[in-house]
């Protein structure tokens, strides 16, 4: 045969079988058709080998532990944040397990304990009806969550604030600001490469405490010891409103009211845990035995009452009138109904039908009096009350024919009085020296007598003149020295700011702020100054006359400071000269030499600026708490 | 109503606390800022789209950003630039702050303060150097701590910026 034939005859037979190898080789060869080929099975595959044996598992774990491994070493941050919600209650549930079980003990421990304190907080316990355990918890327990802040972590914006209703608060807005730069600060001075955070605080009786999430921080104030749980339940809410408000809590940007479904969350975190309420409860327990017999003991004791009161009715009531001032009776008894009185009477005094009545007597009354007028010293004086019409806070005394009036009252009434008590039977002199000018008048009075300053105010209150405001020393050396009108018992000037010394305060405050600069590198003032040297000095001198004034010594302080660069000593050298320049500049303009004192910011250590600059600290005391000097 | 965190930032003695002083509700003593670095005061500023409650932070910085201070700008919706008209020094610092940022946080809203303005008499600021700022991007606009004059404005024309910025991201 022919070769060509043979290759024919080889392509006949072989040709359906070759295509198929090609197609094989193909899918063989390209890695892509492979990974196709490969995808569709692996499913199936796994599922497979799962059903026949745990070799696929062997397998497996070494690879994933390596490549989980190493995605959390590449970035914690991410992974930390991915297992947030589920970590948080994980660790919970195994703490609090391990928490319940260690309760448990200690509960059986204190329960069989003989202790005297645990005998007494048994039985106590047990009268209040709670568990012996809860007893223990709430002896030992007392605290309120005053405040709760939830803070954007990145900004330190507030997202929500919740208070207890009859609290005050700074601006919320600031405070969370605040604490996010504190703990920043924190954060960058105390620790080491691993990030801390501020998670409490202990200020005086308020407790601070902050738990952290990957977004936001919540806020505690609290006032009092708070329990150990009360932590684990500010992380539940915090995980709770970063799992369901997390993506308005990653974006948020400073919209409050887009978040209205936060607060009931964050009010659940506002406890209060009073001491003792359960106990007190039952302290307060009604008893109707008790009731019964208080009942039968007020039915005998009014019935008794009742005999008696029958008995001396009609004596008590002749007593009566024979005691009223302004009446005489010549006869008194019982007509039936009716009560028969016969006798004097001063038109001042009580009618026979309200001295009746005051001794419970509402039946009928047959009086007949005849006019006449008693000297008697109660009437007196109410016949003087009727005429002189005298103000509630005037009071009056008769003594053997002479009124005395002593009190605040209005001057036109002071000025009339004289006259009008004559026209009153039984009053022969009148002693006015008590009276004087009321509040007001006393007020205007005073006013005129010392002539205040626009910025005092003045106030009477008891006999005590309260001066505040603003005055010069010298004013208040003069109302001190004054003899001031009737009335004014004392003079109460804690309230009063010397003029000098708010003055001074501000001569200080302005000081304070003051920067003078200087060139980088030099002990010479640079040209342009947005205080001059002028200006202070100025001021100093005046502060000078304002503290001798008010008696007080004062100390400047000149703080040379220096920019970063150049070496530690040479900054010193740098900053005590530029301070030195300062202080003799002052020194040539006329400051008194021993007011001023210079240092270096770095060598003293005080807290300051780096720049080129010099700062002061003027401050004025008393000369006897001036400082020894050796 | 909208708050908004805003730094306010500048070279040593250009004016930043005497500003912040002039324009807000102290609730913070100024000890802070040499205990913590920062002192927290708010305003709040009526723009016409709104109120806005700004939460200024007053960081006691100089030319350069320190870590700390570069992190108290976390979060911020903008910030304040102060330089002092009387020195040219700082004009420079104020940009290099400004880059400073932009390179940390991305572009925010700001304003520009050029402060000192009633001593204007002194100052030493050149044409040229308004132009090297305006080709930075940066616009002054003049103002005095002292007196007060412009400072509410640029405080406002900031609140603006900050709220429009806000209405266009969302
Ligand atoms: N003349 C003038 N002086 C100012 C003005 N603003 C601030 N100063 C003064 O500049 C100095 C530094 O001010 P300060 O506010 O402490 O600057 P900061 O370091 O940027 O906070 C102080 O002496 C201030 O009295 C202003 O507008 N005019
Ligand atoms: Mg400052």
């Amino acid at each position: 045969m022919k070769p060509n034939k043979l290759d024919e005859l080889r392509d006949i037979l072989f040709r359906p079988d070759h295509e198929k190898l090609e197609a094989l080789r193909a899918r063989v060869e390209h890695a892509e058709a492979r990974a196709a080929d490969v995808a569709e099975v692996l499913p199936d595959s796994v599922a497979a080998s799962f059903e026949r044996d745990s070799r696929l598992v062997g397998a497996l774990r070494k690879p994933l532990r390596e490549c989980i491994s190493e995605s959390v070493r590449e970035d914690p941050e991410e992974f930390a944040d991915a297992l947030f919600p589920i970590m948080g209650p994980a660790i919970r549930r195994s703490v609090a397990e391990a928490f319940k079980a260690w309760i448990q003990q200690a509960n059986q421990a204190i329960e069989q304990s003989l202790s005297p304190r645990g005998l007494s907080w048994r039985f106590q316990a047990w009268r209040a009806g709670i568990p012996f355990g809860q007893y223990v918890l709430q002896r030992t327990l007392l605290y309120r969550v005053e405040h709760i802040y939830l803070i954007q972590a990145s900004s330190g914006l507030l997202i929500g604030h919740v208070q207890q209703g009859d609290l005050h608060s700074k601006d919320e807005d600031a405070v969370s600001a605040m604490f996010t730069a504190i703990q920043e600060f924190v954060k960058d001075s105390f620790s080491g490469d691993e990030p801390q955070r501020l998670r409490t605080a202990e200020l005086g009786e308020l407790t601070l405490w902050a738990v952290h999430g990957p977004g936001a921080v919540l806020v505690a104030l609290i006032r009092g010891v708070p329990p150990a749980g009360l932590r684990t339940d500010l992380q539940v809410v915090l995980e709770r409103i970063e799992t369901r408000f997390d993506h308005e809590v990653r974006n948020f940007a400073g919209e409050r009211a887009e978040l209205p479904d936060l607060e009931p969350e964050l009010r659940s975190c506002l406890r209060t845990s009073l001491r003792e309420p359960e106990i007190r409860r039952t302290k307060q327990r009604f008893s109707p035995a008790l009731a019964v017999l208080g009942v039968l003991a007020v039915g005998v004791i009014a019935w008794a009452g009742y005999g008696i009161w029958m008995q001396s009715r009609v004596a008590r009531i002749a007593e009566a009138f024979e005691a009223t001032a302004g009446i005489v009776v010549t006869r008194i008894d019982r007509a039936g109904r009716s009560l028969v009185i016969r006798g004097l009477r001063d038109p001042m005094a009580p009618t026979p039908e309200e001295i009746a009545a005051a001794e419970g007597w509402f039946g009928p009354v047959d009086a007949s009096f005849e006019a006449y007028l008693s000297l008697d010293r109660e009437l007196v004086l109410a016949r003087a009350r009727a005429v002189l019409e005298p103000p509630d806070t005037v009071s009056m005394s008769l003594d053997a024919g002479t009124l005395h009036l002593a009190g605040a009252a209005q001057p036109l009434w002071i000025s009339a009085i004289g006259t009008a008590a004559a026209s009153v039977a039984g009053v022969e002199r009148i002693d006015v020296s008590g009276l004087h000018a009321d509040s007001d008048g006393l007020l205007a009075a005073v006013r005129t007598l010392l002539e205040p300053p626009a910025e005092v105010g003045l106030a009477l209150r008891d006999g005590v003149l309260e001066v505040s405001g603003t005055a010069p020393k010298p004013w208040l050396d003069r109302v001190l020295a004054t003899t001031l009108p009737n009335g004014v018992d004392s003079v109460d000037h804690s309230s009063l700011e010397f003029a000098e010394m708010f003055a001074l305060r501000g001569i200080e405050r302005e000081a304070n702020a003051a920067v003078l600069i200087f060139d980088s590198g030099s002990s010479s003032l640079a040209g342009a100054q947005g205080v001059t040297v002028e200006e202070i000095v100025e001021s100093l001198v005046e502060y000078g006359a304002l503290a001798e004034e008010l008696g007080l010594v004062p100390s400047l302080t000149i703080t040379g400071h220096s920019d970063a660069s150049g070496t530690f000593d040479l900054n010193v050298a740098l900053e005590r000269n530029r301070a030195e320049t300062v202080a003799s500049a002052f020194q040539d303009a006329g400051v008194e030499p021993a007011w001023i004192a210079t240092r270096s910011h770095l060598d003293s250590g005080v807290a300051g600026a780096r720049m080129p600059g010099v700062t002061l600290q003027l401050e004025a005391r008393s000369s006897v708490e001036r400082p020894v000097q050796d | 109503m909208r708050s908004a965190k805003v730094c306010i930032i500048g070279d040593f003695a250009v004016g930043k606390t005497s500003t912040v002083a002039r324009f807000v509700n102290n609730e913070f003593s100024e000890k802070y800022l040499t205990t913590v670095g920062v002192k927290i005061d708010t305003k709040q500023v009526d723009i016409p789209s709104g109120s806005v409650k700004l939460i200024i932070w007053d960081v006691a910085g100089t030319d350069r950003l320190s870590d700390i201070e570069l992190a108290y700008l976390r979060g911020s919706a903008g910030f304040i630039l102060v330089a002092d008209g009387t020195r040219t020094a700082t004009v420079e610092s104020a940009l290099r702050l400004k880059a400073d940022i932009v390179a940390q946080y991305g572009e925010l809203p700001f304003v520009a303060m050029l402060n000192k303005f009633d001593l204007s008499d002194e100052w030493q600021i050149h044409h040229d150097e308004l132009a090297v700022s305006r080709s930075a991007g940066v616009e002054w606009i003049t103002c005095s701590a002292k007196t007060g004059e412009g400072v509410a404005m640029a405080i406002e024309t900031l609140a603006t910026s900050i709220s429009d910025a806000a209405t266009e991201s969302t």
